[in-house]
């Protein structure tokens, strides 16, 4: 009955940004309260529930897309808050980020394939509409979007096909036999997560594309999550195995590094977060991996862990990066600027700081934040796994492990860079308003992840019993001055391992700057002319020379090429080299298939597409009916 | 013995023990001429008054060798303000308004092993900002003054200027001296000063070795 | 090259000097033609190129100079120097020699002696006054104990830079002891108030220091072998700010291969009188320069070995100036850091005319060029080891 309603009153929004966008953003922030309640409600109670349509339109939650819907409605409610004061094309934009918020419920809520695929084709083209179309742009955004969507959705039929082939009903099944169809709807998922080689799908449309901050929030926090949704479905489906795991291990680390490169070297307001993405998804992936071996090696504390660590390190990612695009959406509507090397005099306050600040706080890794917690609680486990007996997995681990570390490094360029340029000329206090109230939410509730990391975990715990039958209880626990049940710990086979508590952390923090304050009493602040060696304040150090020592020292990385002539301009391009492979693999593909629409098809494209759109809706509604 | 540890054990100690003990090795026309016998004396800078010589003006040329000789006397300086707050630690700022690079040196010299400015708790530092003292060499040339200003304006309080050498405490022949645009508190008369003759200026100002 | 009135000349010539009347069109044909005017180009722009200020006064510089560093962030992609903040312009003509020459001694102290012989170079050419030859090889003495002290200056700095910190202090206190050395004999550290027209004007005794000089260079010889072997301090040097341009002068010239010395070219001193070799060495980058320095230490310290084995006191004399003088003269002389040339003109006994061209004049376009293209880090290994003195390039007049 939940189900149903959730559905319909999803579609509330939906209708209504035909007519007002400020009342659909409402009404979408209210569904999504709704939402998140009921899901909160069906993590902790363990609840699983289905309610079926018709013959193949099927909805089911258990604890595992329950919690999902829970960490996708903070981000809803949160953008939506937002989008009220931002919106920058109303009607359009409204109406396609309430279609793309509907369809990814319903990739959550699906039990059946063919609904499943609904929302996943529904969820890209909105973001295609989002993304927008540009014709003076070369690289073509929203196109490679679609590209890499309808990719990752034929894939995904692929292995729904073979899922049909063996057991005759559009169902998702329960159990699977593990063999490569999973693996290539794995493949499916994360493309959609961005990984390497698909990085290009997810920082390209959001960098040059014209998707506002909230699309992107949308592209990049929740868009992404729904690959994670989906690998974790499938393994729960279809079980693991150790080469699984270390393939996806490598991936995970490999794209983790990369990604985490290119964002400390990015100049873009968007992109910069769009790379921190790719390198967080890896992060995800690299503990799915962990997962999926210790689970075929028998560990089950490890295993439960590592499990954990993959819900935690989702849910802080989402809340921080949604923070992150909608800091970065503020100076773009204050400045007008999204290039970091312009922005100069945002219009900044305290809480669009604060906001920005806890978000590129979490983002980089550090305690107490939702994201430090995560990345300690990724490291422990990769810790753990290089102490095993097992020779290929320990030294996998610690390669593994050296990637995260460095990208956690490179992280720390990335987003002090960018918060630290975005805030750095205040000019005044901030408007206020609503954006930087929903930024200032965000980031607290990013810190609030860590501070309450333990009550999430205690939280979640029966998604992790589902798959790995171990109690995250059992990672709660107390010492000397720690209350019991504020201690996170990790252990290995030999007994504990490691133990953090943020809200200690949180707490002794709290104390120690309190007692400096009241021993030293107020401030004494005088303002004084800034030193330039004598002379007046001349150039302006910039984010551009902030990375462009890193950019210089992975020359081969980077592909740095320096211009200079004796002269005028000097400037500096760096390339992704993921892109050029693509960019030819394109043009390879594009030839042909000029050549094969110029044969097969020869009339006017836009009628064949119009042909098969209709013909695919007319299929899913006869299977469905 | 291609070895630094073994290299410097063998030279030994080669700081000197001054204050507590003497000055060697000082250069004679670096200290104050005094009269030895009578004669009509050319000094280019006037600094020649009655029978004394006002080291702030003198630039040791040593056309007054004929009637005069250099007395060994390091202690030159003349301290108008100390302050001993600095006496264990004073961080000292160079700024060279306009030399001939003589004093730049001589100042620097403090830092090596012979004279060992550390071993008194003075320090030089590479910015304004952290220094107790601005030391001026030179005279202050027309596209300095603004330069000199800022810099005494960008240390904080307490502080204390010395102006080093003959230019910056009378100007000499080259120019303005340190005095008619600041308040200097500590003269080091000089052409260049010798360095033990900053070094006392320098323990003095700081109200003495700690 | 100078300007007279409307006329300009080239000074031209490295072995032989001569000075021709010519142009400004053919001036501009010269490569450095707008550094010895200490004009050196204009802003840089590009994407994120920005201007940021080094000096005037910084910690790391020994002088005032400003420097404006075009970069978008660890490149150095042009330096303009601005050295003309602490320029004192000082003014000489209508000066008598000896009052002349006390703003010599001072134009530039750490060259003091190069810059006070020179300029009484011209007088006694100018006068027609016949020097002994004690005094001019006591002359040569001063200016080999300038090399020395100079030398050994340039090099701690360029360990300093490099952090070798116990090659730093050796140093210093070797340069130190050279200064005290000088003070001993000559009476003052800077060799302020020793030199006079045709004569020196105290008693020198230079017994002894010939010994002094022998196991001073023996130190430095055991500090250069284990300084050379740092990995650190080869490496930083190596490459950085490489320059071979030609129409560089001093240790600079001869690091890049080019094998001059206006010691040998020159003949206002007596140095065919005294054997020695010129150093040189091929790559033109901070590494030779300070190689070529250190081995040049050492030819200095055995010429003045060769000298004060046979010269022991040179007793002081003043020449007093016929008030009627008239007439130019040219000297070149080798200072530390290069040729120095100095061209006056007396008239009624007083100066009248005069021209300088400082070695950090010379080489100061060597420097700009070389060091884009290097990083920030550079930045000191490659400024020091030219030897550049920021005094020098102040106005004379």
């Amino acid at each position: 009955m939940i189900l149903q309603f959730l559905v319909l009153i999803f579609l509330l929004p939906v209708s209504a940004s035909v007519v007002s966008s400020r009342a659909s953003y409402f009404l979408m922030a209210t569904a999504s309260l709704l939402a998140l309640l009921f899901s909160v409600f069906g993590v902790v109670q363990g609840i699983t529930e289905s309610a079926v349509y018709a013959n193949n339109l099927v909805l089911g939650s258990d604890p595992l897309s329950d919690f999902f819907v829970m960490v996708s409605s903070v981000v809803w409610f949160l953008a939506s808050v937002y989008s009220l004061q931002y919106d920058s094309n109303p009607k359009t934009n409204c109406a396609m980020y309430s279609v793309a918020i509907y369809c990814m419920l319903i990739v959550l809520l699906s039990r059946s394939t063919i609904l499943f695929m609904f929302g996943w084709e529904g969820m890209s083209i909105a973001g295609f509409f989002m993304i927008g179309y540009k014709k003076h742009v070369k690289s073509f955004p929203a196109f490679v979007f679609l590209m890499f969507s309808e990719l990752s959705s034929l894939l995904l039929i692929l292995t729904f096909g073979f899922f049909f082939y063996l057991s005759g009903s559009f169902l998702i099944p329960q159990t699977a036999s593990l063999t490569p169809f999973i693996f290539i709807g794995m493949t499916g998922f994360f493309i959609k997560m961005g990984l390497l080689p698909f990085a290009v799908t997810e920082w390209l449309p959001i960098a040059h594309g014209s998707a506002p901050a909230n699309g992107s929030i949308l592209l990049s926090s929740v868009m992404t999550l729904m690959g994670v949704y989906g690998i974790l479905r499938f393994t729960m489906i279809a079980g693991s195995s150790v080469d699984y795991g270390i393939a996806l291990m490598s991936i995970g680390a490999f794209s983790a590094l990369f990604a985490a490169l290119y964002a400390a070297s990015s100049e873009h307001t968007k992109s910069l977060p769009a790379f921190s993405t790719i390198e967080n998804n890896g992060a995800i992936l690299v503990s799915v991996g962990a997962y999926m071996v210790t689970e075929s090696l028998g560990y089950a504390s490890l295993a439960g862990f590592a499990l954990a660590t993959t819900l935690l390190y989702s849910f802080a990612h989402s809340v921080a990066k949604s923070g992150v695009f909608m800091f970065s959406g503020v100076i773009e509507k204050t400045t007008g600027r999204v290039k970091l090397t312009d922005v100069e005099g945002s219009q900044s306050g305290f809480k669009h700081a604060t906001g920005g600040l806890f978000s590129a706080l979490s983002l980089m890794g550090l305690l107490p934040f939702g994201g430090g917690l995560g990345e300690w609680m990724l490291l422990e486990t990769l810790f753990v796994m290089s102490t095993l007996p097992n020779l290929f997995v320990s030294v996998v681990s610690i390669i593994v492990g050296a990637a995260i570390a460095l990208g956690s490094g490179a992280s720390l360029v990335a987003m002090s860079k960018l918060y630290g340029f975005g805030v750095l000329w205040k000019k005044g206090l901030s408007k206020g308003g609503l954006m930087s109230s929903a930024l200032f939410s965000t980031g607290c509730t990013v810190a609030l992840l860590g501070l309450l990391g333990v009550l999430v975990i205690f939280i979640y715990n029966s998604v992790v019993m589902d798959f790995a039958d171990y109690s995250t209880h059992l990672i709660l626990s107390g010492l000397l001055a720690i209350p019991n049940g504020l201690l996170i710990v990790s252990s290995s086979p030999q007994g504990t391992f490691g133990f953090v508590s943020p809200t200690m952390d949180f707490a002794l923090i709290s104390l120690f700057t309190a007692i400096t304050y009241v021993a030293v009493g107020k401030m004494r602040m005088r303002r004084t002319k800034v030193w330039n060696n004598g002379v007046p304040l001349r150039g302006r150090y910039n984010s551009f020379a902030y990375s462009n020592p890193l950019r210089l020292m992975l020359k081969v990385f980077y592909r740095t090429h320096e211009h200079s002539s004796t002269n005028q301009a000097s400037h500096e391009t760096i390339m992704d080299i993921f892109w050029v492979v693509m960019i030819r693999l394109a043009k390879l593909v594009s030839r042909f298939s000029e050549q094969f629409g110029r044969g097969f098809m020869n009339s006017k494209i836009s009628y064949y597409l119009l042909y098969m759109t209709v013909a695919f809706a007319a299929v899913m509604v006869y299977l469905v009916a | 013995m291609k070895n630094w540890f073994v290299y410097g054990i063998k030279k030994g100690v080669v700081t000197t023990k001054y204050p507590s003990g003497k000055a060697e090795d000082v250069a004679a026309w670096s200290t104050k001429p005094v009269r030895v016998s009578g004669g009509q004396v050319d000094c280019p800078t006037s600094a020649i008054c009655g029978g004394d010589v006002n080291m702030a003006k003198c630039i040791c040329c040593g056309r007054c060798s004929d009637s005069f000789a250099p007395n060994d006397v390091v202690e030159l300086a003349e301290v108008r303000m100390n302050n001993s707050s600095f006496k264990r630690s004073f961080h000292i700022y160079i700024l060279d308004a306009g030399s001939c690079g003589a004093c730049n040196l001589e100042v620097q010299a403090l830092g090596n092993p012979l004279y060992d400015l550390n071993r008194l708790g003075i320090f030089f530092t590479n910015t304004p900002r952290h220094a107790d003292a601005l030391l001026v060499v030179g005279v202050v040339a027309d596209a300095m003054r603004d330069v000199l200003v800022e810099t005494y304006e960008a240390i904080p309080e307490p502080k204390l200027v010395f102006a080093v050498g003959s230019c910056a405490s009378s100007g000499t022949l080259f120019g303005l001296s340190v005095t008619k645009v600041l308040k200097t508190d500590i003269i080091v008369p000089g052409c260049p000063p010798n360095p033990y003759t900053i070094l006392d200026a320098l323990i003095r100002a700081k109200g003495g070795v700690k | 090259m100078f300007q007279e009135g409307d006329k300009y000349y080239a000074v031209k010539g490295l072995d032989k000097t001569i000075i021709e009347e010519t142009g400004v069109t053919q001036l501009e044909k010269y490569e450095n033609f707008h550094a010895l005017k200490l004009e050196f180009g204009s802003e840089l722009k590009g994407t994120e190129v920005f201007c940021f200020t080094y000096g005037p006064t910084a910690g790391g510089l020994t002088e005032s100079i400003g420097f404006d560093v075009y970069t978008y962030g660890e490149r150095i992609l042009r330096v303009i120097p601005k050295p003309l903040y602490k320029n004192r312009n000082i003014k000489i003509s209508g000066l008598n020699v000896s009052d002349a020459l006390l703003r010599f001694e001072r134009y530039n102290a750490v060259f003091s002696s190069s810059y006070s012989i020179a300029f009484l170079r011209c007088a006694e050419r100018i006068v027609g006054l016949d020097v002994e030859q004690d005094v001019q090889l006591l002359r040569i003495v001063m200016l080999e104990l300038e090399r020395i002290s100079h030398h050994l200056y340039v090099l701690g700095r360029l360990s300093e830079a490099a952090s070798q910190n116990v090659a730093t202090a050796n140093l210093f206190a070797l340069r130190e002891t050279v200064l005290r050395l000088i003070s001993k004999h000559f009476g003052h550290r800077y060799f302020f108030g020793i030199n006079g027209l045709a004569a020196i004007s105290r008693d020198v005794d230079v017994g002894g220091l010939g010994n002094e000089i022998k196991s001073l260079s023996r130190e430095f010889m055991v500090l250069w072998d284990m300084l050379s072997e740092s990995r650190i301090f080869v490496d930083r040097l190596q490459t950085t700010c490489i320059a071979k341009q030609p129409w560089m002068v001093g240790p600079a010239l001869r690091a890049a291969g080019h094998n001059h010395d206006t010691r040998e070219s020159d003949h206002s001193l007596p140095y065919k009188d005294v054997y020695f070799e010129v150093q040189t060495h091929g790559d033109g980058d901070s590494l030779g320069r300070a190689i070529v320095r250190a081995n040049e230490l050492l030819e200095s310290a055995q010429i003045i070995q060769q000298i004060t084995d046979k010269l022991k006191l040179v007793k002081k004399r003043r020449i007093i100036l016929d008030a009627s003088c008239d007439g130019g003269a040219i000297c070149r002389l080798e200072s530390p850091s290069g040729d120095l040339l100095i061209l006056i003109k007396l008239s009624g006994g007083k100066l009248s005319n005069i021209y300088l061209r400082s070695p950090s004049k010379a080489n100061l376009l060597g420097f700009v060029n070389g060091i884009s293209s290097n990083v920030f880090t550079d930045f000191h290994f490659a400024w020091e080891s030219f030897g550049f003195w920021v005094s020098e390039l102040g106005d004379i007049l």
